[in-house]
């Protein structure tokens, strides 16, 4: 060792995890209960209770952002800075930093409870919350990396433990992450357009979508169990090689497996290819990782009979193992064609969920609290029941979903004899599902009942304990000045990489075979390179990465710049061809413009779009209809690119509890849109869809819709200024259109109410615009 | 239509092709060394011991 030793008395900051815990019980219980709510919405429509706020679309949001961020996020906050400070041997750098990080994340927590329910969402899947909301999101996770970053600039151990290195990938890669995704352009204070749309927007999304369940819901709890399964078996992980490999596999392969969720949608091939072969290299490092979880217990499997803390570990990295299973399975291009917008999806997600993020967090907390309130956990009893009983309701809830998932998507693509649909009537396959809904319905709310006993444990514990901050005495190593940082650019196998990339670049313009040449060579001279330093040791006995464990601004960097390439590599392509014109290849294999190129939204239609986001129509109608046949023969032509041109954001959906709506344009009168908005029964008998009737009572309005015009010339939408400034007179128009089509058939109805918005953007939907005026015939219409 | 634009511009893809063997072949490295390379058991096992330096005074109450 190159330091000297010294002894340091620490007392640690125990009062900012007490709070977070707290906070994790507290909306663990809210997150539940409202993905309870909806449970019950989908199984009985009465559960909406005819009141807006309170309908599905608009709960959803907020039951997956309160599991999320509020449930599982304060559960990472709390588990980080406790084992941070241990594992560094240093108290956590600014109290005023890590109150303000508590506080400013809980006050986003209320606001986005607030503003769900009041439809106020950008629709982007995790990513809901409107643009003030994500700054300060962005703001709060800043103060979270400064603190951090500033405690392991005064640790007081060299090395850094692999759980922090979890923690550091969490930090870079969300950051990057949620702030690409979430680029808008303001309309107002509660409103924003992105800055992506169509195809764009959605790889943008589910790259952003797929890392935010890699890097928020994987890697830092990950570095939790790294930390606290150690803890609770009293003996090391079972192998450290190990770890490190999980690290960098994770890191190197998860940030390109976003393009899964876009299996055979208008994604072009190559990306869809990408994210399926990264998906599947993602089984290596995730199984490995879940081995060595599991292996640390080796000697220590006694300890299962008698301690639930270890109870939940096992029972969390089996889920880790088996969602990590799953994912790539669901992630090849066959598989997906059948579970795609099914429930298989949404049991895979709680499965990784509830086993994995849910029990892991209860596991922490039942070793948490007794050592931060300096006492012993008030009940095992309650904490078994509680794992037996959660254990129970996450098997009836996973299974119900891979039952209905599988179930559902055979009944969607089965087809006849005569090569046709077997079962056309798509609410027979919702009909069919009902049972495993209860089911599902019943496996949640065991599961709350179970984290409900936990509530009472811990709270019985806190009541009996005291708070305590531990202090405690360690050997602290005195920094020598090494190396810089900067120094680390010079190292071997970053210096061989960037010659192999630029190289093949640039001769990359001579051809495929050339480059590929060039790569194989230099992958040889790079792994030789990174052997040869591993092996050779730098410097005053450091190898590369152990010097690059003790320099945390050059590790953080290595990883960025890891995951920046597999994120742009993907992106780059897509958004340079947004600014081309679309083109095919006619009979005659001549370029043209694409027939199905999108044309631009009437206002009216634009503010149908927008109650549509606000409703939360997505989570349950998705508009984008897959290249295969049974989607065809259901829904009709399949989506191609162009048509979401000026999709802003675009609503292509993950899940299809009601049909596909790409083409629902002109296949059911005013008349019958009407009806199943107010009384989806009326049209649809056993629908589970809420009533709409409320977009009855409402306008919409033209100033806000210019306004809302104009964000969008802004961002290359081609309106033009008459298109503009006659918002009001085009909205009227093609409202009173509508109006009079209902009024002649008994319905009277405010040409300016949103039902009439709604009814605009639904019958312009897989056809293009509609007549505005009277005497504009509907023959003069475009294709998109 | 992507058909049609990627076909005409072939080297837009040639990224994430490289991306993907660089990669690979870091990965690999990673591998190498991390098996081959890491010799200093001692060492990484002081290490992997971390979590369970932090024999405190006033917490460790559990179970």
């Amino acid at each position: 060792m190159s330091a000297s030793v010294q002894t340091k008395h620490v007392v640690y900051d125990d009062g900012i995890v007490r709070a977070f815990t707290l906070a994790t019980v507290l909306f663990g219980v809210v997150g539940m209960l409202v993905g309870v709510i909806i449970a019950a919405q989908l199984s009985f429509w009465q559960a909406n209770f005819g009141i807006s706020w309170l309908s599905f679309g608009r709960l959803r949001p907020l039951h997956t952002n309160a599991a999320i961020f509020a449930f599982v996020g304060n559960a990472i906050f709390a588990g980080v800075y406790y084992s941070t400070q241990r594992l560094l041997k240093t108290r956590l750098a600014s109290d005023f930093l890590s109150w303000l990080h508590f506080w400013g994340w809980q006050a986003i927590i209320l606001s986005a409870a607030i503003t769900y329910p009041l439809g106020l969402s950008q629709s982007k899947e995790y990513a809901e919350l409107i643009w003030p909301i994500d700054l300060a999101v962005v703001v709060v996770w800043v103060v979270f990396a400064v603190n951090f970053f500033w405690t392991l600039a005064k640790r007081n151990e060299k090395n850094l433990y692999v759980a922090l290195w979890f923690y550091i990938s969490t930090i870079v890669t969300i950051a990057v992450l949620y702030i690409v995704n979430n680029l808008a352009l303001p309309t107002s204070w509660l409103h924003s357009y992105p800055l992506f749309a169509g195809v764009q927007d959605a790889l943008v999304q589910w790259w952003y979508g797929h890392n935010a369940v890699g890097f928020f819901l994987t890697t830092p709890l990950l570095g939790l169990m790294y930390y606290f399964l150690p803890k609770a078996a009293e003996r090391p992980v079972y192998s450290y090689r190990l770890s490190i490999v999980h690290f960098w596999g994770l890191i190197f392969v998860y940030i390109w497996a976003g393009p899964h969720h876009l299996l055979y949608t208008a994604l072009p091939e190559w990306a869809q290819t990408l994210g399926m072969l990264f998906s599947v290299m993602l089984w290596a490092p995730s199984w490995g990782g879940m081995l060595n979880g599991l292996l640390t217990l080796r000697g220590a499997w006694d300890k299962l009979r008698t301690d639930p803390v270890i109870k939940f570990y096992v029972v969390a990295v089996t889920f880790y193992g088996m969602s990590t299973f799953e994912g790539p399975l669901l992630s090849i291009k066959s598989v997906s064609a059948l579970a795609h917008y099914t429930d298989w999806i949404i049991g895979h997600v709680h499965g990784g969920t509830l086993g994995w993020n849910g029990f892991l967090v209860a596991g922490m907390i039942y070793w948490l609290v007794p050592r931060l309130w300096n006492t012993k956990l008030y009940s095992k009893g309650l904490a078994e029941t509680h794992f037996w009983i959660g254990t129970l309701g996450m098997m009836l809830y996973v299974v119900s979903m891979w039952i209905g998932g599988v179930s559902n998507g055979l009944f969607w693509r089965a087809l006849g004899p005569d090569g046709f649909l077997q079962y056309p009537d798509f609410i027979e396959g919702l009909r069919a599902l009902r049972f495993l809904f209860g089911m599902r319905l019943v496996g949640g709310s065991l599961y709350l009942v179970g984290f409900l006993i936990m509530v009472v444990n811990v709270w019985m514990t806190v009541a009996r304990g005291k708070a305590v901050n531990v202090e405690t005495d360690v050997v602290a190593y005195e920094k020598k000045p090494g190396p810089n940082t900067w120094k680390l650019l010079g190292a071997a196998p970053i210096v061989y990489s960037a010659i192999v990339m630029a190289l093949a670049i640039l001769l990359g313009v001579s051809g495929i075979i050339t480059s590929a040449a060039i790569l194989a060579a230099g992958a040889v001279v790079v792994v030789a390179a990174i052997l040869g330093i591993g092996i050779t040791k730098q410097g005053q006995g450091t190898t590369w990465h152990r010097f690059l464990e003790g320099k945390p601004l050059a590790f953080s960097i290595v990883a960025l710049v890891a995951i920046l390439i597999g994120g742009l590599v993907e992106i780059i392509p897509m958004v340079i061809i947004r600014n081309e014109v679309p083109v095919v290849a006619n009979a005659d294999g001549e370029m043209v413009e694409s027939p199905w190129l999108q044309q631009i939204y009437s206002p009216l239609e634009l503010a149908g779009r927008d109650i549509y986001i606000r409703e939360g129509c997505y989570h349950c109608h998705s508009q984008m209809i897959r290249r295969l046949r049974h989607e065809t023969l259901r829904y009709g032509d399949y989506s191609r690119a162009e048509e979401f041109r000026y999709d802003r954001p675009f609503l292509w959906g993950s899940k299809r509890i009601g049909p596909d709506l790409h083409r629902v344009g002109g296949k059911y009168a005013n008349l019958w849109h009407y009806l199943h908005m107010v009384d989806p029964r009326s049209t649809s008998p056993d629908s589970n869809m809420p009533e709409y009737d409320h977009l009855m009572d409402r306008q919409v309005s033209a100033d806000v819709m210019m306004a809302r015009l104009e964000v969008q010339k802004r961002l290359g939408v081609p309106y033009t200024d008459e298109d503009i400034t006659g918002t009001a007179g085009s909205m009227l128009s093609q409202g009173t259109l509508i109006s009079e089509d209902l009024l002649e058939q008994g319905v009277p109805i405010d040409p300016k109410s949103e039902m009439v918005a709604m009814i605009a953007y639904l019958q312009r939907l897989g056809r293009g615009p509609q007549p505005i005026t009277a005497e504009e015939p509907a023959e003069a219409a475009g294709v998109q | 239509m992507f058909q049609e634009f990627f076909s005409s511009r072939i080297d837009l893809l040639l990224g994430p092709q490289i991306a993907f063997g660089l990669f690979f072949t870091v990965f690999l490295g990673i591998l190498a060394w991390v098996f081959f390379g890491m010799k200093d058991k001692e060492e990484l096992h002081r290490i992997a011991s971390l979590p369970l330096e932090d024999d405190t005074k006033g917490g460790a109450q559990g179970e």
